[in-house]
């Protein structure tokens, strides 16, 4: 059992923290073949790139430094929508042609980013580039496209609304964080988004929209100088300048921390949401662990809720990295009548956990699980780009894609039980039951 | 196809008539298996529904002969594996995805926990009660909901109506005596397929290959003959009410089985309506009235026959008229011109090219279905599982082929004459708003 219950070891560990210290030595062994370039396009875009010939496709990330933290006060939503009208095709004949190319966008805003991602068969990353970077540069605010996104926004404000995980975990940000910033919708609040207008998007754009507020992340079979050139020559009229200001990380300890939403479904969701220390490589780390070791893979702490005690088929933890601070979400689906009974284990699990620790094999396996959910993860090329390019723009560094396997396995018991003695304190969770209301209707059986 | 690496690879059949296929993909350090045994919801009944769900359950989840559920766990722990199981109205899947390195153990777990299971009352017990949870879940999603429905009509009277997961009846009805005959029966070699895809040398996995599963000892699965389903013979219309505040509607039409000939044409008609960068139903229902926020396209495939699934997203304040517009665009959609081809002179640069544009798509998804080795190992076993073998070029040779003129075939015979299922998901209580 660990012996890194002493405050003293705390207080080591939150040295490392916070001076960005590193515990053992890393291996720095990349699983990919092929090694991710730090490069700089003509106008001083960065651009991270990596060859991957397992298939004809280019996907590329553009990366925007102005997600929900950039927003102005009282303007939740507007990071979105000004993303989603550069987007826009500005006439039915591009529109069409991008049809043709059949070239897939979306787009994400999270905490300290937005992220549009763009992916083509790589023959065809030309022509998609071209279409695309025209409302990129000179997006249309027009007031009909703005109502009309506004009518979509409320549309997906709806949804997150409606998926327990995704309300749980809206209602914990909001905890923690406030009304606004990490704390927000992506999609805004119904006032907020209302109150938008085409002045204040453009405001928003022209500030966001710079040379040093973007980076762009490529993975393609097509070579480095080939795709340089290529954006350079298709985004050569983005403004010079400098990062967008961002709002100081406001983190509050909530004065209500058992937070209770009711919904007319058999299942009960059981959260909890604990804050974590600002970003580093080595908290990344330890939270990756954490995230694996209560609720990623068979035999994890949440396994035996399922397992032998029969009380969920639902179990999972999610790490949430943001820059100023991140989180950790921990939670349970279970059937209504189980309902306490269920949050009794739960939390003791997680009391569990932060108090006694783990030992060295549970932790060696936890950083197996780990790895292999983060090679997973990134083997395709659209969610390998943008990890490459979310891990540089919050700090983790170009190559931390590299790098990861080497964290995870150079993590001592001793630093990991601190980590989760201190971070995992059931006193500074905020803990969401969505209680459901419904019976599930007996059944005759032999 | 510029700069893209070639992938060794080998299909082979072991004496004990299990079908194996190996792609060597050494662009990550994982390994990715997958054991399909053909067996689904297919062959159950009204009475055993669930059967073949609550199998997959206690295979994954409850021991093997020689090694208890915890002692496996454990060991797939340590080993960074990956491993989760799905059942379908055909087959059921076990994957396992390790290390690179772990090659060996991935195969001799797969091995022991599918083809070498302890079948008892106790873990039977306990997975049942999981599996009512899982239920439950399903029942609570709106979506799932909704596709549940649409089968239960669509397919009225055969057993791909019942649901995959099972009905509560079913669940709590199923003996360890009816599970125990079902694994024999279905659970042999000759019945099952094996693909592995990622970080190993081909030679050797062959080997490896050869020394754990060519040991199985060979049985005759019993022929599987089903009749296709009826064909639904009037329009339906299900309401259900949820606590939710976005309404959903799901469209439900019959379509080809997936050795069926037209099943290219499906494919690219489902393209085109409702998938891709702006699908034509998309914008038939947002040029007047905004009557959805959203539209997407399904075409399951079975080995009897297909479904297309329209769900839609509907505006709240517009009730069920975008589920009624989107069936009324469906039925007509014959008449569209989905290429230049379809008209002639002047009129030629006024239509777009939906059907190049679809096959754009298409190209694009191939490729992109290579990136991931666990859905390309699926890919594989369904192929060996399911395929008949009957076209004679590749799947995109075959896409290449059609024209428009099929397209317009496919929506007279699969949306303007066959009859359609049509379910709604609406609140039970408007009034409650976040």
């Amino acid at each position: 059992m660990s012996s890194a219950r002493t405050p003293g070891a705390a207080l080591v560990a939150a040295a490392v923290l916070l001076l960005g210290l590193t515990g053992a030595a890393e291996n720095h062994s990349s699983p990919w073949p092929h090694p991710i370039q730090r490069l700089k396009l003509d106008n001083g875009i960065g651009l991270l790139y990596q060859k991957d010939g397992s298939s004809a496709l280019t996907s590329l990330i553009i990366l925007l430094r102005g997600g929900r933290r950039s927003e102005p006060e009282g303007m939740a939503g507007s990071a979105y929508l000004t993303a989603r009208l550069m987007l826009e095709m500005p006439d039915g004949r591009s529109a069409r042609s991008l049809m043709l190319q059949a070239s897939p966008l979306s787009l994400s805003c999270w905490g300290d980013f937005c992220i549009i991602e763009v992916e083509s068969l790589s023959e065809r990353f030309e022509d998609t580039l071209d279409i695309l970077s025209r409302p990129l540069q000179d997006p249309l605010f027009s007031d009909i496209r703005i109502d009309s996104l506004k009518k979509y926004m409320s549309h997906l404000r709806r949804r997150e609304m409606e998926e327990p995980a995704s309300l749980a975990r809206f209602l914990c940000l909001r905890s923690f964080f406030g009304a606004e910033g990490y704390g927000a919708s992506p999609y805004g609040a119904d006032d907020s988004v209302r109150a938008l207008r085409s002045r204040d998007l453009s405001r928003f754009y022209e500030s966001v929209f710079r040379t040093d507020n973007i980076l762009l992340a490529v993975i393609s079979d097509r070579e480095a100088e080939d795709i340089s050139s290529l954006l350079e020559k298709h985004l050569q009229n983005i403004r010079p300048g400098g990062p967008s200001e961002l709002r100081p990380v406001a983190v509050s300890d909530p004065l209500e921390k058992n937070l209770l939403e009711e919904k007319d479904t058999l299942q009960s969701f059981i959260g909890a949401a604990f804050l974590l220390p600002p970003l580093s490589p080595r908290v990344f780390a330890l939270a990756a662990l954490t995230e694996s070791l209560l609720g990623k893979g068979v035999a994890s702490r949440f396994w035996s809720l399922r397992q032998e005690k029969r009380l969920a088929y639902n179990v999972s933890s999610n790490f949430l990295p943001f820059k100023g601070a991140g989180v950790l979400e921990a939670y349970l689906e279970t059937e209504n009548e189980k309902l306490d009974e269920a949050r009794a284990v739960f939390l003791a699990v997680l009391k569990d956990v932060s108090n006694a620790g783990v030992e060295a094999a549970e932790l060696e396996a936890a950083a197996k699980i780990a790895l292999t959910e983060f090679l997973r993860r990134n083997e395709a090329r659209n969610a390998r780009a943008w990890n490459m390019a979310a891990y540089e723009a919050l700090g983790l560094g170009h190559d931390f894609l590299e790098r990861i396997s080497g964290l995870l396995a150079s993590v001592t018991v001793e630093e990991m039980n601190a980590f989760l003695a201190e971070w995992l304190d059931p006193a500074r969770a905020i803990n969401v039951t969505i209680a459901g209301t419904k019976s599930v209707e007996p059944v005759s059986s032999r | 196809m510029r700069g893209t690496e070639t992938s060794p690879s080998d299909f082979f059949t072991l004496e004990n008539g299990l079908k194996v296929f190996l792609l060597e993909n050494r662009n990550l350090p994982l390994v990715h298996a997958v054991v399909g045994v053909k067996a689904g919801s297919r062959n159950e009944t009204v009475e055993t529904s669930g059967l073949t769900h609550i199998l997959e359950h206690v295979i994954l989840f409850r021991g093997s002969r020689t090694r208890t559920a915890d002692e496996i766990n454990r060991d797939i722990r340590r080993h960074g594996g990956h491993f989760n199981a799905h059942t379908g109205q055909d087959f059921s899947l076990f994957e396992m995805t390790l290390p690179g390195g772990d090659a060996d153990f991935a195969l001799r777990n797969l091995a022991d926990i599918v083809f070498d299971l302890r079948i008892d009352r106790e873990g039977l017990d306990a997975e049942r009660a999981v599996i009512l949870e899982e239920l439950s879940g399903t029942e609570d999603d709106p979506l799932r909901s909704a596709l549940a429905a649409v089968y239960r009509n669509l397919f009225d009277g055969h057993a791909y109506s019942l649901p995959i997961a099972g009905t509560r009846e079913g669940v709590l009805r199923i003996t360890a005596e009816q599970l125990e005959n079902y694994y024999r029966t279905f659970y042999t070699p000759s019945n099952a397929a094996l693909a592995v895809v990622g970080d190993f040398k081909l030679a050797a996995m062959k080997g490896r290959i050869r020394a754990i599963f060519g040991s199985l000892p060979p049985s005759e699965a019993p022929p599987q003959v089903f009749d296709p389903p009826p064909r639904l013979r009037r329009d339906q219309e299900i309401t259900l009410e949820m606590d939710i505040s976005q309404p959903l509607c799901l469209l439900g039409f019959s379509a080809p089985d997936c050795n069926h000939p037209d099943r290219f044409a499906v494919e690219l008609l489902a393209e085109i309506l409702g998938r891709g960068v702006n699908p034509l139903l998309g914008s038939a229902l947002r040029s007047e009235r905004r009557l959805v926020e959203s539209v997407s396209m399904l075409y399951y495939a079975h080995e009897l026959a297909g479904a297309l699934i329209v769900i839609l997203r509907l505006d709240p304040k517009q009730g069920k008229a975008g589920g009624r517009r989107a069936l009324s665009v469906l039925r007509s959609s014959r008449r569209l011109n989905f290429s230049p081809d379809d008209v002639y002179g002047m009129e030629r640069g006024n239509v777009f090219d939906y059907l190049q544009s679809a096959k754009n798509q298409i190209r694009f998804s191939s490729e992109k279905s290579r990136e991931k080795g666990m859905s390309l190992a699926v890919l594989l076993v369904r192929q060996m599982l399911l395929s008949r073998g009957e076209s004679s070029g590749g799947f995109l040779n075959e896409m290449d082929k059609i024209k428009s003129f099929d397209l317009r075939r496919a929506a007279a015979k699969y949306f303007s004459s066959g009859k359609a299922v049509a379910v709604y998901v609406v609140p039970s209580n408007p009034e409650r708003r976040r």
